[in-house]
């Protein structure tokens, strides 16, 4: 894999939340999903994002996202504050400077796996990088698979596409969410070692959002959060670690601190 | 991005199709309309050019006050570059055949057999006086041929006096039409232009004029310059100079006179076709809206992956207009086939209307459906458009949330329609109080312009109040069991969509019903005005007046065995005799006729007695005008004296110093129409003798009034006496209402059948959205029975609440139009259809379970499992 061609971005923080809150509903049926939670994320590296079911950690990443608007307090992507665009500037961010791979239901089903690669550059009327394209195919072992309709691809291949299409346009942040929750466990294995070797070959940022303690261990850095707060971080983990990271978080309140 | 919106479409192939029938019907419909308009024009003007044969021009002297004289054709015959000028006569005279008595159009022969327009079939053409060539339809019905007499009623007018003779001609020729020159006039017979004339020659004025001529130009004349030196040569100083057309000009001016009617009833006919085209848009909007709500995911998804609000409205609306576009093209291709076979089936049906071969397609049938269609449904599509360009990119990461329809209830909605409402309701009652006060047409344009108004308003606010009376059905229904329950809920669960589809069918029924109502009411309305107006059912009337230079009137009598054949008719009833007879009218100063009845008979005759009640013997009865023309009121007195023996007097002088004269009383009664009507024993005192010149005759209530009346008719169809009475108005007043109720409710119901498309497709795109659920209920227990009758209950929620609304809506609207227009006639009974509205229900109802056929298979075809796995 020749890896010269491609640096890696620029190390620093890539992303950044800063007393991020978001509340649903108003008055008695009021809900705190996040409060005014502070992070950063560096560039480069793989981040798992991790925490008990209604912990806010969807919230957290569709926010950074800009997937949706926060109640108060601050989101950068680099030194973009995506809090404070209109929704025309962020959905130009999406389809440059950010990438998604979801659970399920990534690809158009009426499109070709080639072209729901290529589909956000598409969108932006912008030119596909060829060799950028066959880098990314090849490297996700999807070269006789692209004229294909993703009813007749494996649910492993489907995801593998959609982390083609996250890539297309070399975006800065990779956001990925619970990417192996429909997959059977080798496919999952498959899907997350691309992940990382995106993160290691290739120089990309990606940030998963996940429930699954053995995914979490291929990240660089697990962040936990519960309650709408982060909770708890650890570099480097071990699936066990994370395992007895989350269990700290569910018997005690205080966040914990683990390390190898 | 238009890849995207192809691909889309393609996968909604089905559900576009079904709405895109809507359109296409709308514009089917359309193109259809216009085609016919077309047609008639052009039909009336290549007959009218028909009628010209091949001449090149058309002399027109029709404003002129003397006419073209022999001397002025001689003028333009002279002329460089004319070949022959023909003057062209025309009349339409009675004509004795046999037993038979009728009326004829004749032309004159023309000078140059080019100038002629119709061909011989047997025999040939009149060349002499007493010659005569009749069209082969109109030789058949009365059953003659060549060789045979046929008389012609001549009546000449010397001075103040008419005397008819019978002119025997001798059929030599029977005639061809083939290019339907005469159609409009059943043919025309052809006779020599003297012959012609002789038949209405007014001895004191001399020959008249021809008020038309032909002119066949030499083949090297130029026709405009020909036209100049025509029109110059025939210049008239101080007046109107005759006009010189080319044939085509003067046919296509003749033409729109003619079919300056029928422009507006095109336009008319339009209107109908512009509501089918509206209720089509409802259904686009609709079939859009949930096709939005289905495509939510994918929609977010794009939205994700950088895909901005006005890339995504754009796709919605190019989806539209690509479907108007194809649906507008198949529905013009549909309408231009139906008015293709229709005028072909009319063609060979040999009707007297000319009707051209082809169906003419100008580039306004072709441009006015298509753009409507693309217009209707792009405008259609602008509010799910919108609603997809609000899609959050959410929605695809959280893949289990059914999509819904916002509902939203905007406060400008509520007040816009309010006043609106409002605003039109009180238009509509100034309108009925200015057309009871008098000004019918200002009133009855208020009157319109506030229904519109109001119904505008009415359709805004469906929104809000629709949705409520679906709750308040839908919990009426769920009384009735667990798969109504079920129904109910799921019309409750989107009341909008409910009411959006309701609203389609609601608009349909509406109208229906309001034509249908207002039909009723006019039926009632104008049946009690006749009655008022002319009480006897049948009135047997002679016909010629009684000659005026003979007292003995007992020739006029109308056979008495013609009374009792009519009295022996099944069905009818009394008959009272009228006699009539010749009396001195002193305020006239010469003598009169008088008509008499015997009152007794009359009065059983009578249904109402208001218009006898005057009548005895010291009293005369007349009409209102002629109580204005001699200056009367109710209660003043004229008298009449007795005629003497012999001829009619021309003066006073001529009575008899001693001779009987009564004063009778005047009293007004519209029975007094034909002359001033008076008991049986004053006309013995007032006359010299009499005859029976007519009869006032009962129907028994149980008859079949026209039934009755044709037998009446046929029993005195030689003698020339007229047959008429409020029986036959009554019959051919409810023909005309039923007929003009049958082609509105045929025109609207383009827009009802469009409706209940909407309605097959909003359940079968609900039925598609529930998938999930419908698949859960069938595993936990519902059977596949329960499922279908779950779904027929829902079908037939949506359209009874449709069509009890528009009955609603229709009986209001139809009763206040009525009120408005017939207003002036004074009392206005409001009358409820109930047999229409019965069939408005029982349709609708059907409809309603047949929309549900479709998608009920298609939900119990799917297995619980397939259906329950995750995407």
């Amino acid at each position: 894999m020749d890896t010269t061609v491609y640096q890696p971005t620029a190390t620093g923080t890539a992303v950044r939340a800063r007393a991020l809150t978001k509340v649903y509903g108003t008055g008695e049926a009021a809900v705190v999903a996040l409060d005014g939670v502070d992070v950063d994320f560096a560039a480069g590296r793989f981040t798992a994002i991790m925490g008990p079911s209604g912990s806010g950690k969807s919230t957290l990443m569709h926010l950074l996202a800009g997937l949706d608007t926060a109640t108060n307090g601050q989101a950068f992507l680099g030194d973009t504050e995506i809090t404070a665009l209109g929704d025309n500037a962020v959905t130009e961010l999406r389809r440059t400077r950010l990438g998604f791979v979801f659970q399920s239901f990534n690809l158009l089903p009426m499109f070709t796996a080639e072209q729901n690669i290529v589909l956000p550059l598409d969108l932006g009327n912008a030119k596909v990088d060829r060799a950028w394209l066959d880098t990314l195919v090849d490297t996700l072992g999807l070269r006789d698979r692209l004229t294909h309709r993703p009813a007749e691809l494996s649910g492993g291949q489907q995801q593998r596409v959609a982390i083609a299409r996250a890539l297309i346009a070399q975006p800065e942040v990779v956001f990925a969410d619970e990417p192996t929750g429909n997959l059977d466990s080798r496919s999952g294995a498959e899907v997350l070692s691309f992940l990382r070797r995106s993160v290691r070959e290739l120089g990309r940022t990606i940030i998963m959002v996940t429930h699954d303690p053995a995914a979490a261990a291929y990240a660089d850095r697990v962040v936990l959060i519960a309650d709408g707060r982060i909770a708890g971080d650890i570099s480097d983990p071990t699936p066990e670690a994370v395992l007895a990271g989350l269990d700290a978080l569910r018997t005690v309140d205080t966040p914990a601190e683990a390390t190898r | 991005m238009i890849r995207l919106t192809l691909a889309q479409m393609r996968r909604s192939v089905g559900r576009l199709t079904a709405a895109g029938i809507a359109i296409t019907l709308g514009a089917a419909f359309v193109a259809a309309t216009l085609l016919a308009g077309n047609a008639i024009q052009r039909g009336t003007y290549d007959s009218l050019s028909a009628a010209w044969g091949k001449a090149d021009l058309v002399i027109n002297a029709d404003q002129t006050s003397a006419g073209l004289a022999e001397s002025d054709l001689e003028v333009v015959a002279a002329l460089d570059g004319v070949a022959a000028v023909a003057p062209h006569h025309e009349t339409f005279q009675e004509v004795t055949f046999g037993t038979t008595n009728t009326y004829l159009y004749a032309v004159a022969t023309k000078n140059d057999p080019a100038l002629d327009a119709q061909t011989v079939r047997t025999g040939r053409t009149p060349s002499a006086p007493g010659e005569i060539a009749l069209p082969v339809g109109f030789a058949e019905r009365i059953g003659a041929t060549v060789g045979d007499k046929l008389g012609v009623v001549v009546t000449t007018y010397t001075g103040d006096d008419a005397t008819s003779t019978t002119r025997e001609t001798e059929i030599v020729g029977l005639l061809d039409d083939p290019y339907n020159a005469y159609a409009s006039q059943g043919g025309a017979a052809v006779a020599t232009a003297d012959e012609l004339l002789s038949w209405y020659e007014d001895e004191t004025a001399g020959p008249p004029a021809a008020w038309k001529a032909s002119i066949v130009l030499s083949s090297s004349a130029d026709v405009a310059s020909v036209r100049d030196a025509v029109a110059e040569a025939l210049t008239v100083t101080g007046g109107e100079s005759p006009v010189v057309m080319s044939r085509d000009d003067y046919a296509r001016q003749v033409a729109a006179e003619f079919t300056g009617g029928e422009d507006v009833l095109t336009a008319v006919v339009l209107g109908f076709a512009g509501l089918a085209l509206l209720v089509a848009g409802l259904v686009i909007s609709n079939t859009f809206q949930v096709l939005v709500a289905q495509r939510a995911r994918t929609l977010a998804l794009l939205r994700c992956v950088g895909a901005n609000k006005r890339q995504l409205r754009v796709s919605v609306l190019v989806e539209a207009s690509l479907l108007g576009l194809a649906a507008g093209l198949t529905g013009l291709l549909v309408g231009a086939g139906v008015a293709q076979a229709t005028l072909s089936i009319l063609g060979s049906m040999e009707l007297d209307i000319p009707l051209p071969t082809w169906i003419e397609v100008t580039p306004a049938v072709v441009g006015v459906p298509l753009l409507a269609s693309l217009l209707v449904t792009t405008v259609a599509a602008l509010a799910p458009a919108r609603a997809a360009s609000r899609t959050s990119p959410l929605a695809a990461l959280r893949p289990l949330e059914p999509p819904t329809l916002r509902s939203r209830s905007g406060r400008v909605r509520v007040v816009l329609a309010s006043l609106m409402i409002v605003a039109g309701v009180a238009l509509m009652g100034l309108g009925i109080v200015t057309t009871r006060g008098g000004a019918a047409e200002m009133g009855m344009l208020a009157a319109f312009a506030g229904g519109a108004i109001s119904v505008v308003g009415v359709l805004i606010s469906t929104t809000f109040w629709v949705p409520k009376f679906a709750s308040a059905l839908g919990r009426l229904v769920a009384r009735g069991g667990p798969t109504a329950r079920l129904a109910a809920a799921n019309t409750l669960r989107n009341p909008r969509r409910t009411a959006a589809t309701s609203t389609a069918l609601l608009i349909g029924v509406t109208l229906v019903v309001t034509m249908s109502t207002g039909a009723a009411s006019a039926r009632v309305a104008l049946a009690a005005e006749l009655d008022s107006q002319y009480p006897m059912d049948v009135a047997v009337q002679g016909g010629a007046d009684l000659s005026w230079g003979d007292a003995s009137v007992a020739d006029r009598s109308l056979d008495p065995q013609l009374l009792r054949q009519v009295g022996d008719i099944d069905g009818v009833g009394t008959i009272a005799p009228l006699s009539i007879g010749l009396t001195w009218d002193e305020w006239a100063g010469s003598a009169g006729e008088i008509v008499g009845i015997d009152p007794a008979l009359a009065r059983e005759v009578f249904v109402s007695q208001d218009q006898l009640a005057g009548l005895d013997d010291t009293t005369v009865l007349m009409t209102s005008r002629t109580m204005a023309d001699r200056n009367l009121v109710d209660g003043d007195t004229v008298t009449f004296t007795l005629l003497p023996e012999g001829p009619v007097p021309d003066a006073e002088s001529g009575l008899d110093a001693d001779a009987d004269q009564v004063t009778l009383t005047v009293r007004e009664s519209q029975l007094g129409y034909r002359a001033p009507l008076v008991s049986l024993p004053t006309l013995e005192r007032l006359t010299r003798s009499t005859a029976v010149d007519g009869a006032w005759a009962d129907l028994s209530d149980t008859v079949d009034e026209a039934a009755a009346t044709k037998e009446i008719q046929e029993v005195l169809d030689e003698s020339g006496v007229w047959v008429t009475g409020v029986a036959v108005e009554r019959a051919t007043l409810e023909r005309v209402i039923d007929t003009m109720l049958a082609i509105v409710v045929g025109l609207l119901a383009v827009a009802v059948v469009i409706a209940l498309i909407g309605v097959t497709n909003t359940l079968s795109l609900s039925v598609i959205e529930r998938q999930r659920e419908s698949a859960t209920l069938r595993a936990i227990g519902l059977t596949k029975k329960q499922l279908r009758s779950s779904l027929a209950i829902e079908g037939l929620l949506i359209t009874l609440v449709g069509s009890v609304l528009g009955i609603a809506l229709g009986l209001a609207y139809g009763w206040i139009g009525t009120t408005a227009a017939l207003g002036l006639i004074g009392e206005v009974r409001l009358a409820v259809p109930w047999r229409d509205l019965g069939l408005v229900l029982l349709v609708g109802l059907a409809a309603g379970l047949g929309a549900s056929v479709l998608p009920a298979r298609r939900a119990v075809r799917t297995s619980p499992v397939e259906a329950l796995a995750v995407d």
